[in-house]
């Protein structure tokens, strides 16, 4: 079959005046979004005390000035000097160093767990939303199970199931995430799903698989990626909080919750050695928060037409 | 006839990302006593933001300048809360889409006798709610005595322009501006809407300000007629003269696109797009759309003036 | 004149939960049993007012809803008998264009993107086949190649609704069903669009089935008028004839509440009493006996159906047959 329209002898049948008459080009969504962001001070300032975050991280042996396992003996509970930014701990560990170092812990933990959350969570919302009928029914009714837990509790109940160490915190709160985003891309797909263009794809033959994925994911990324960041959040506490708890991370790799619970123990004496690892989780947290709630602005279609 | 109300050069600007908008520039028409005023153009022709500068609506972000005189008052002279009682006592309007003007936990008798006691002090309850029922069935509402204890949800697309007429007319304003007041009705349902309006102008002889993109709906209901094109006046008559010597090419083309019933003659659209409003426009606005189109035309800007009695025109070639 | 497609007694009923917990159902007789020869190279034109039926029909035709009965005829099978595949497959001779300019287009796509889909789905066909036919088609609708890449958002609404043609015509369409396209377009535009379209049915052999609310439209650019009301046709004839002689009193008071563009004219206006009744509680009889000036005992109580009248006019009314 030739897909070549009937060939035209005379010139093709245009009324000429719709040529060259298009508004200027303009910027596509992101850079729109982004250009909105950057308006936004707060958030601005969330971006970059998490780019500073992960610098730290990446960095880290070259930022640190001391090993964060290595035992100053004679130094044991410091306070803040020139030698130790942020004083040592029980066993004479520069607390400076050890904060550095467990930014690469909150940052792996947060992306490993929320990309475990976004991967089944996206994954099932799509296919629920998308599919509907008893799949939905299905999948939104395991959703409100997991989601009737609090989360921190489920998160335990896992860990204990699984057994304590690095790999199973980030599993555990990769799970506990699950339901968030399939709730929130399950919604967005329903509203995406009506769209005309979804219509006209199905009414040339496009598969379903090519129209989830091609049609209504781009759409959908805006929610997505705004719940992204509060759970990143959400991961690096949790983290802290199992780590606290003596489930998640173990003595002696620096996490910063491991580093809170030990430091409760000198808070008279010695408050230094919880005051900054609790400091660097709140900093964090609230950075990521305020990005957040800045994306959520800036990618808001309903306030995009200025 | 006494002029109602006279806009005068009346300018309206909107900040954007890319620039100031002109959305109205320069822009006069006048609405006599007891007339129906229609104001016509498509989308983005400013006709709506006219409109909403004569109630007073524009929001903070849009500048206006010039004059709008009512009863030879200027409104934009006035401060808010003046206006919100001129707003309610001389000028009413009408919108698009009456869901979004009604309240939907208020029962229709409701909101209207609450707009009754609110403009009208010493009036007790049941006065209003007389008052309202009588004025429901001037809007045509059928078993007015039921259906003011409805919510707006019960009534039908027809039914609930009907009520926020009735809402409008509740403090007997001197001007009525209604704003697509059909557009969102059938064609059945907007017949009757029509006559009704021709029929409360008669009888109450108020003037109407009848905002619309339908020719023919210009044509069976309005006076005298303001066609708008990207934020002008391009022309301005009475209707019988706007449709039988029309002047303005935009006008011209603008009949000429409308498929006429019974005839399936090849239609003459008018070529391109309308121009995006931003301030570096020069010459007439229609220069890039317009058969006629000069040198002249791309240059200079036509300020819009009387070629015959009563017949404003805002073009070169017709102006000389 | 070969029919192109027949439908015979189509029907969709919604249901409709009511009540506290969804226990009530009601039934929606959107579409009512529908009868319709569809003959190849022409414009068969459905109007009606708001909920009367008109773009299910062309949904159903499409299978973008399935019907709950009846029969669709293309090509000696029925379409509703057809499996997935197959049905795919046909739906490259059915394309159709949408009403809303903005929501038709996918934002995140390129308009080449857009206008590649189809291609991609039905033809093997290389990057450079696929390209050039892109182009081929913009020229055809009248847009500009150079924005190939461009976004929808950049073009205004009736450029759009070029794209959406193209991208029906990509397949070489034998029927193309337009749900309302000038409905969202100002006057000045629309009249391009519509000369567009009934150029490219000149040149391209197409068939349409055209819906839209607006009677002048439809007249003036389809050969036949179907007049819907409650999800039936009720009055069916040459597009001149609907217009001079209209038989139905639905037909006769639609057409004189057109509003027409000349002040001069002075009409005897048929003004229906109150709304269309609720598809939910469709009247009993003929459908429109709640709004019809000469309603009579019997209009109330038997259903009309659609017979000839003339040639090529069909009419469900007691008073007319």
């Amino acid at each position: 079959m030739n897909p070549v329209l009937k060939k035209q002898q005379t010139p093709p049948v245009v009324d000429l005046n719709a040529i060259d008459n298009i508004g200027e080009k303009t910027e596509g969504f992101y850079k729109v979004s982004f250009d909105k962001l950057r308006k936004n001070k707060l958030a601005m300032f969330g971006l970059y005390v998490i780019l500073l975050n992960i610098i730290m991280a990446v960095f880290a042996p070259l930022i640190a000035p001391h090993d964060p396992t290595e035992m100053f003996v004679k130094n044991r509970l410091e306070a803040p000097s020139s030698q130790f930014f942020m004083g040592t701990d029980e066993f004479g560990r520069d607390i400076f160093s050890r904060i550095i170092y467990g930014a690469q812990i909150s940052l792996k933990v947060g992306i490993i767990s929320v990309g475990i959350g976004i991967f089944f969570g996206v994954f099932l919302g799509l296919i629920s939303g998308y599919f509907g009928k008893l799949l939905d029914n299905v999948i939104s009714r395991f959703m409100d199970v997991l989601f009737s837990f609090p989360d921190i509790l489920l998160a335990i109940a896992i860990m204990a199931v699984l057994g304590s160490n690095i790999t199973n915190v980030m599993i555990a709160i990769g799970i506990v995430s699950i339901p968030i985003f399939a709730r929130i891309t399950r919604s967005a797909v329903l509203s995406v799903r009506e769209s005309q263009f979804i219509e006209a794809a199905k009414s040339t033959g496009v598969k379903d698989i090519v129209i989830i994925f091609r049609h209504i994911l781009p759409n959908i990324s805006a929610p997505i990626i705004v719940q992204s960041t509060l759970s990143l959040a959400f991961a690096i506490i949790a983290e802290a909080s199992l780590s606290f708890l003596g489930l998640g991370t173990q003595p002696p790799s620096p996490s910063w919750g491991l580093m809170l619970n030990t430091g409760r123990g000198f808070m008279e004496t010695s408050p230094w050695v919880a005051i900054f690892p609790g400091l660097a989780i709140m900093i964090t947290v609230l950075s990521f928060n305020v990005l957040g709630d800045g994306l959520r602005d800036a990618l808001d279609p309903r306030l995009k037409k200025d | 006839m006494e002029n109602l109300l006279e806009v005068i050069d009346l300018k309206v600007t909107f900040p954007t990302s890319k620039g100031r908008i002109r959305a109205i520039d320069g822009v006069n028409f006048k609405v006599k006593k007891g007339e129906i005023l229609g104001i016509v153009g498509e989308s983005g022709s400013g006709k709506s933001i006219s409109s909403l500068s004569i109630m007073g609506l524009i929001s903070d972000q849009g500048q206006v300048e010039g004059k709008i005189l009512f009863n030879d008052e200027n409104l934009l002279n006035k401060t808010e809360v003046e206006m919100r009682k001129i707003r309610g006592d001389k000028i009413s309007m009408i919108f698009q889409d009456p869901m979004s003007s009604l309240n939907p936990v208020f029962t229709i008798g409701n909101q209207i006798s609450e707009a009754i006691l609110l403009h009208n002090k010493g009036v007790t309850k049941k006065e209003a709610v007389e008052k309202t029922i009588e004025l429901l069935k001037l809007v045509g509402l059928p078993s007015p005595e039921q259906r003011i204890h409805d919510y707006p949800h019960k009534f039908s697309g027809g039914m609930r322009q009907r009520a926020m007429i009735a809402m409008a007319l509740a403090c007997e304003p001197e001007l009525l501006v209604a704003d697509e007041p059909t557009t969102a009705l059938d064609v059945t349902i907007q017949a009757q809407i029509l006559e009704l309006l021709k029929e409360i102008q008669m009888k109450l002889g108020m003037s109407i300000i009848l905002i619309t993109h339908d020719l023919g709906v210009v044509a069976e209901t309005c006076h005298r007629v303001a066609v708008m094109y990207a934020g002008h006046v391009v022309e301005e008559t009475d209707v019988y003269t706007l449709f039988a010597n029309p002047k303005h090419p935009y006008t011209k083309g603008l009949i000429n696109s409308l498929p006429k019933l019974g005839s399936r003659e090849r239609l003459t659209p008018i070529q391109g797009q309308p121009p995006q409003l931003y301030d570096d426009l020069t010459g007439c606005r229609f220069a890039s759309r317009c058969p006629f189109v000069s040198a002249e035309c791309l240059e200079n800007e036509q300020v819009i003036a009387e070629v015959t009695k009563g017949h404003f025109v805002r073009c070169h070639k017709e102006v000389g | 004149m070969p029919t192109l497609l027949k439908v015979n007694d189509l029907k969709k009923y919604f249901e409709v939960n009511k009540g506290l917990f969804g226990r009530q159902k009601s039934v929606v007789k959107a579409v009512d049993g529908i009868n319709l020869d569809v003959i190849e190279g022409e414009t068969i034109g459905l109007v009606g007012e708001s909920g009367c039926g008109k773009s299910t029909t062309g949904r159903l035709l499409l299978r973008l809803i399935e019907a709950d009965q009846g029969e669709i005829i293309y090509k000696g099978q029925d379409l509703r008998k057809l499996d997935n595949e197959s049905l795919r497959k046909t739906r490259k001779d059915m394309q159709m264009v949408f009403q809303d300019p903005y929501g038709s287009l996918n934002p995140r796509l390129s308009v080449g993107e857009i206008i590649r889909e189809p291609l991609r789905t039905h033809f093997n066909m290389n990057k450079e086949e696929q390209q050039k036919r892109v182009k081929e088609l913009l020229d055809v609708v009248g847009l500009n190649q150079r924005y190939i890449n461009r976004y929808p958002h950049e073009f205004s609404g009736g450029q759009r609704q070029r794209i959406g043609i193209a991208r029906a015509l990509a397949l070489n369409p034998k029927l193309i069903i337009a749900d309302e396209p000038v409905a969202a377009l100002d006057v000045s535009i629309q009249a391009q669009v519509l000369n567009l379209l009934k150029d490219l049915q000149k040149d391209l052999n197409l068939t349409y089935i055209f819906i839209a609310h607006d009677l002048s439209v439809v007249q003036y650019i389809s050969d036949r008028v179907a007049v819907m009301y409650l999800g039936k046709i009720v009055e069916i004839a040459n597009s001149e004839t609907l217009y001079k002689n209209p038989q139905h009193p639905y037909t006769k008071a639609l057409l004189s509440s057109i509003p027409v563009p000349d002040p001069t004219v002075k009409r005897e206006r048929i003004l229906l009493e109150g709304d269309v009744p609720s598809p939910l509680n469709p009247p009993s009889g003929c459908s429109f006996h709640t709004r019809c000036p000469f309603a009579e005992q019997r209009c109330k109580e038997e259903t009309p159906s659609l017979l000839t009248v003339a040639d090529q006019h069909k009419v469900a009314c007691h008073l007319v047959n």
